[in-house]
């Protein structure tokens, strides 16, 4: 990191070639299938080729992680406001109590296992595990990403560890 | 201590603590038997995500085709300095005074008599006249005000 002074936004297709893998495992992470995560990376692309998003030198794969989030978290804020498709307006409020301890992990969890797990996760709690464990951000990273404390960012992470938890647990 | 440690056990796991967090947490898990098994099962849940592989795109990326017109992509190079020529100000004259005649042709109950109008001046104006100024004064470009 140099500085804060904006720079040219970088070419699209350079992030295509160079970072589309990691773009795509992130939105495929946060999307949980190839449809949206298709739409999901060609709007981070779109938005990187109309020059909409501010870019800082520093790690380029933090911006992309933020442009992702942004764009996912638009597309469910989206889709709150129809209700048809309508989601937990509180995933606090709606969480089973933390289980019990004596519950074991599976040792050859798959990992489509895993991503339906991920999937079922509340959006917020999703968003900051796949920040954290998909595209290896800090806490504080995430904290500037979502624009919530860090506080926040640890509890999201936790709780949402504490369901993929319930969901991935397998009794002895 | 009473309490568990909750969301502490995640940036534990994470090496999110300060060295003074992580030293008092280090020390309630060496004590407390639920803690201690809790941050087994956070940290076999970290793993299992951060195991899974990368993704690649079953076809390749794109940024939405061709942009809708009158939308520069982001400026990477320095672009060349836009010029309008004078042929392009004719066309986009010309294209006002066609899209004034189609425009009562597609509504055709109140078009009839006005581009009966348009006709008329068309046709009875000298060469050089400014028609676009005749018909619809207010539908000049800036460029084109005198």
């Amino acid at each position: 990191m140099t500085g804060t002074e904006e720079q040219p936004v970088p070419d699209w297709e350079e992030v295509a070639r160079r970072y589309g893998r990691f773009l795509y495992t992130v939105a495929y992470r946060l999307a949980g299938s190839h449809d949206d995560a298709q739409d999901l990376a060609q709007e981070v692309l779109l938005r990187v080729r109309k020059g909409l998003e501010t870019y800082r030198p520093g790690s380029m794969e933090g911006w992309l992680s933020r442009i992702t989030t942004n764009v996912f978290l638009d597309e469910v804020r989206r889709r709150r406001r129809r209700p048809q498709d309508a989601l937990p307006d509180d995933p606090d409020r709606v969480l089973p109590a933390a289980p019990a301890v004596d519950v074991v992990i599976a040792q050859q969890t798959l990992p489509d296992d895993v991503q339906a797990a991920l999937s079922a996760l509340p959006d917020d709690f999703r968003v900051a595990v796949v920040l954290c464990d998909v595209a290896g951000q800090s806490y504080q990273e995430i904290s500037e990403s979502l624009q919530v404390p860090l506080g926040t960012v640890r509890s999201r992470i936790h709780r949402g560890r504490a369901l993929l938890r319930t969901s991935l647990a397998v009794r002895p | 201590m009473n309490s568990h440690l909750d969301d502490t056990l995640s940036a534990l796991a994470d090496g999110e603590l300060s060295a003074e967090e992580e030293a008092l947490a280090r020390a309630h898990v060496a004590t407390c038997e639920r803690c201690a098994a809790d941050l087994v099962v956070v940290e076999a849940v970290r793993t299992l995500v951060r195991d899974l592989p990368p993704v690649d795109p079953p076809v390749p990326l794109s940024a939405g085709g061709d942009l809708p017109a009158g939308e520069e992509p982001a400026p990477v190079v320095p672009l060349a300095p836009r010029r309008r020529s004078r042929l392009a100000g004719l066309a986009a004259a010309a294209a006002a005074v066609v899209a004034l005649f189609l425009l009562p042709a597609i509504h055709q109950d109140a078009g009839g008599p006005q581009l009966a109008n348009l006709v008329q001046v068309h046709t009875t104006s000298p060469v050089n006249v400014d028609l676009v100024s005749q018909v619809a004064p207010g539908a000049l470009p800036v460029s084109y005000q005198r």
